[in-house]
């Protein structure tokens, strides 16, 4: 009988642990990365079943509020400005009269929206970029990466507000054809597409750069010398042995940039550049309100609370993520 | 002992110390940086009130009557066909400046030492330098009643030709022996009663040619400036703040009663910073709390004392721009003005005394047609009007239009950048949402420099929105300032873009446009009134070119230490501080 250094299985065999499973299981250990976790699939629900969009859009009918208690446009000149408590305003009413809870609680999927969306394009085209950089040979990678670092020149707010002025110019005069079905899409949206677009189309390069560094590093191992070796095709490689090692670091970096994007929302719906009024969105409810500080300070800071708690819900679990996928990074 | 009675003296001196030696400063703010204290370019309501102090004119406006009263002209005279304005100015008034080294306001003295009187040649050189188009001034046109002054401002004719002179003094053959320096007179293309109050206005003031020669565009910085008024400006940082001193020289006459010696000015945007600053004692007076802090300031027992609301020659308004569709039908642009719920906007929203308003110019000015229920009546829920019932008349006119309920109808609604007109837009936005649930309302907001741009009518129809936001204040008191000047569709700003070729309304903006023009040229004041009262009817119920909202309200705080008199444009010289009681609170 061999020497046994572990416990058995139930059936005696011993169980191996993928990676994975092994990163999954720090992670959940992590009290305030599952906090967060928790958080942001509460949101999630929230953003996906705030009203019957998604029900009506399958089975037929209109949207009604589902999560929220009222549609977030519902506008009651006489019972503006209400506090917290008041019967039938949770979270009291706005200066137009519109229940803020059904407000917040729509904004929530702007935020979320946004987000993910721009999160997801960062990673997809990021990866992509950075992956062929890395792998291709050092003319290629060289072109490849100044153009990054000549986007890297361009001041990102500026350029995204630049964006948007466009954007919303366009949607004016009117258009036809391909920009005018992104027009259509924008209108049907409340002005969040072109947010999508504006957000997502230079903040990959952050990630191009990560992902170039990261296969640069994989490329040298011993693993993938000898899948050279035992000749796998280019293509193999990078989808076998590349991808499955950088994966990890790739999105836990996009997680921890997630609440930049939903500020960025947040900021450009204060400056009047982000959604069209009066679809709600929680740094357009601050612009509209926080005047009004002193005398109405529900108003503002409700869903302030909203932005600050989900940007903090990502925050931990990116810590998480990254301590789980990245123990070596583990506190820093 | 003798350390404790010195103590006791210290404080004492210390406590009545400023009541003797401190000069009384006033804490105010102009809300933005002025963009200039050129009287001839000025032309928004901050570079105004600065050269309202600096400069001053050949008559000032009577704080009640809008009636023109004597300034530097001591009196005038208007020739028997109302053609020919002489003013006869004062002999007593010196031009000054600040001078920084000597740390007080001293004489601006000539090459051979002397001190410069303000006489009419400055007058003369002011006006002409208005016009010209090299000064490039935005308010030329309010002088264009002048002869040949139209004809000089677009190039077409010679500044020597304006009607603007000395007065030539003749001998007993009727000769012309000379020139009185202290007699401008004016000659007009028609006899226009509302002349005086041009001649207050700061693009007719006199201004120095010297200096302007000399400095160019930096006359205006404090080191180089030269003026006359009751303030000369010491220090301005731009971007920050300005100070002026009292002028120690202007004739006690032209002195406004005030015992203001020196006003440090800032210039911050923000409302709510602006509150702030007042709520902590760092501002004497402000000019308009933030709107959501109304109800706060109207029902605390302290600020509810502090707070003065008076009416304000401006008016808030929608313009439809008439040649997009589908705002090119005006059915379209009725229902839309008549679903607006203005007593609603007032009470809900704006919630400062404003008032519903159914005529672009408001009560104060000469010839209006305000809350007359013979027009617009939905508009103010007079003659068997209510809200209910124009919703339910503007349904159908829209129904008639082609669009029930709204179906098919996209208008695009711009407002500049600004806390208070989001709030207006969105409540109108939903006002006309629940009236016609099948049309899309879009709200898009420009910044004030490129939303004027916007919505000039050069600017590409494709490019402008259907429904624009703005307000109008008076430059002076009367209907030619407001129909004829701002939307007369040949000589006006023209903004919603009326043309005699209109195919829905073409006649009655024919009639429009010969009814402003004909009463600017008239002097009689009952034909001219009767003029406008139809100017107002076509304008507002039958081409529907704009949707008045309503009529401005200033809404004005005061420290209780702080005397503030009366003026549209502020009047610093008639303000008072009690510094004692200021010193308690």
């Amino acid at each position: 009988m061999a020497l046994q250094k572990r416990t058995m299985g139930a059936n005696g065999e011993m169980r191996g642990r993928s990676p994975t499973q092994d990163a999954f299981r720090r992670l959940f250990r992590h009290r305030a990365a599952t906090v967060g976790a928790i958080y942001v699939l509460l949101l999630v629900i929230v953003a996906l079943f705030v009203d019957t969009t998604i029900p009506a859009a399958i089975f037929g009918g209109e949207a009604r509020p589902l999560i929220a208690p009222k549609h977030y446009a519902e506008v009651s000149f006489f019972e503006r400005d209400l506090p917290p408590g008041t019967p039938g305003f949770p979270l009291g009413t706005d200066y137009l009269g519109r229940d803020i809870l059904s407000r917040t609680l729509y904004g929530t999927r702007v935020s979320l929206a946004v987000a993910i969306v721009a999160a997801t394009v960062a990673l997809i085209v990021g990866l992509t970029y950075g992956v062929i950089s890395g792998f291709a040979p050092s003319g290629v990678d060289n072109a490849m990466m100044r153009f990054v670092d000549f986007l890297y020149g361009f001041p990102l707010l500026i350029f995204i507000i630049l964006m948007q002025a466009l954007f919303k110019a366009v949607s004016r005069r009117g258009a036809t054809g391909f920009v005018g079905m992104m027009v259509g899409i924008d209108k049907a949206l409340g002005g969040m597409f072109f947010l999508f677009v504006a957000l997502g189309i230079l903040n990959w390069i952050g990630m191009a750069r990560l992902a170039r560094g990261q296969t640069l590093s994989v490329k040298q191992k011993e693993y993938i010398e000898s899948a050279r070796a035992l000749g796998a095709s280019n293509l193999r490689i990078v989808f076998r042995h590349v991808l499955p090692n950088i994966i990890g670091p790739c999105i836990v970096s996009e997680t921890l940039a997630i609440p930049g994007y939903i500020l960025t929302e947040a900021f450009l719906s204060f400056i009047g550049l982000g959604v069209t009024p009066p679809t709600p969105s929680w740094g357009l409810m601050i612009s509209e309100t926080y005047q009004g500080l002193r005398t109405y300070p529900w108003e503002t800071l409700i869903p302030g609370a909203a932005l600050a708690t989900t940007t903090l819900a990502f925050n931990f679990l990116g810590d998480g993520l990254r301590d789980a996928f990245d123990p070596r990074l583990r506190g820093t | 002992m003798k350390l404790s009675k010195l103590a006791i003296l210290a404080v004492v001196g210390l406590m009545i110390w400023p009541a003797f030696a401190a000069p009384v400063i006033l804490n105010r703010n102009l809300g933005t940086e002025p963009p200039t204290a050129d009287p001839a370019l000025g032309e928004d309501t901050t570079s105004i009130e600065i050269i309202e102090q600096m400069f001053l004119g050949l008559v000032d406006m009577d704080e009640v009557t809008m009636a023109p009263i004597p300034e530097l002209a001591a009196r005038w005279e208007v020739s028997a066909d109302g053609l020919t304005w002489t003013f006869f100015m004062r002999k007593d008034v010196y031009w000054v400046k600040y001078d920084a080294k000597a740390g007080q306001v001293v004489y601006d003295l000539d090459e051979g030492g002397q001190k410069r009187p303000v006489t009419g040649n400055d007058v003369v050189y002011g006006v002409k330098r208005t016009l010209s188009p090299e000064t490039g001034s935005n308010y030329a046109y309010v002088l264009y009643i002048i002869d040949g002054a139209l004809e000089a401002n677009e190039g077409t004719g010679a500044l020597d030709d304006v009607g603007v002179g000395l007065l030539p003094i003749k001998n007993e053959k009727g000769e012309t022996v000379g020139y009185d320096q202290y007699a401008v007179q004016f000659k007009l293309i028609a006899p226009a009663g509302y002349f005086g109050q041009i001649a207050s206005m700061w693009v007719a003031r006199p201004q120095p040619q010297w200096a302007i020669a000399k400095h160019g565009d930096a006359w205006i910085e404090p080191e180089n400036i030269v003026t006359n008024g009751s303030y000369v400006m010491k220090t301005w940082v731009h971007n920050d703040n300005l100070v002026f001193v009292r002028n120690p020289y202007i004739p006690a006459a032209l002195w406004g009663g005030g015992n203001i010696d020196e006003v440090h000015c800032v210039t911050i945007v923000e409302d709510s910073t602006e509150f702030a600053m007042y709520l902590n004692n760092e501002l004497d007076t402000i000019d308009g709390p933030p709107l959501p802090e109304m109800d706060r300031i109207k029902t605390d027992p302290v600020l509810s004392k502090q707070l003065n609301i008076r009416p304000q020659p401006c008016t808030y308004y929608y313009g439809f721009v008439t040649t997009k569709p589908p705002m090119d039908n005006p059915d379209v642009r009725k229902a839309l003005s008549m679903t607006i719920d203005r007593k609603t906007i007032v009470e809900q929203v704006t919630k400062g005394g404003q008032i519903p308003a159914n005529t672009f110019a408001g009560g104060t000015i000469f010839g209006n047609a305000a809350l007359s229920p013979e027009i617009a009546p939905w508009a103010i829920g007079v003659a068997g009007w209510d809200y209910d019932k124009a919703v339910t008349a503007a349904q159908q006119l829209l129904a008639g239009a082609g669009y029930p309920d709204g179906a098919g109808l996209e208008i695009i609604l711009m407002h500049n950048v600004s806390e208070g007109h989001a709030r207006i837009a969105q409540a109108i936005q939903a006002m006309w949402t629940k009236a016609f649930p099948k049309a899309k309302f879009i709200i898009e907001t420009q910044e004030w420099g490129t939303y004027l741009k916007t919505i000039t009518k050069e600017t590409p129809i494709e490019n402008v929105p259907h429904v624009y936001r703005l307000g109008w204040c008076q430059d002076y008191p009367d209907q030619n300032n407001w129909v004829h000047e701002v939307l007369n569709p040949t000589l006006g700003e023209n903004k919603p873009r009326l043309s005699a070729n209109d195919p829905y309304v073409g006649a009655a903006i024919a009639r429009f446009d010969a009814v402003t023009t004909q009463a600017g040229r008239l002097s009689d004041p009952v034909e001219r009134a009767k003029l406008y009262f139809e100017a107002e009817k076509l304008l507002i119920d039958e081409i529907v070119a704009i949707a008045p909202i309503y009529y401005y309200s200033y809404n004005i705080m005061n420290k209780p230490w702080m005397t503030r008199k009366w003026h549209d444009t502020p009047h610093w010289d008639t303000w008072s501080i009690d510094m004692a009681l200021k010193a308690k609170g």
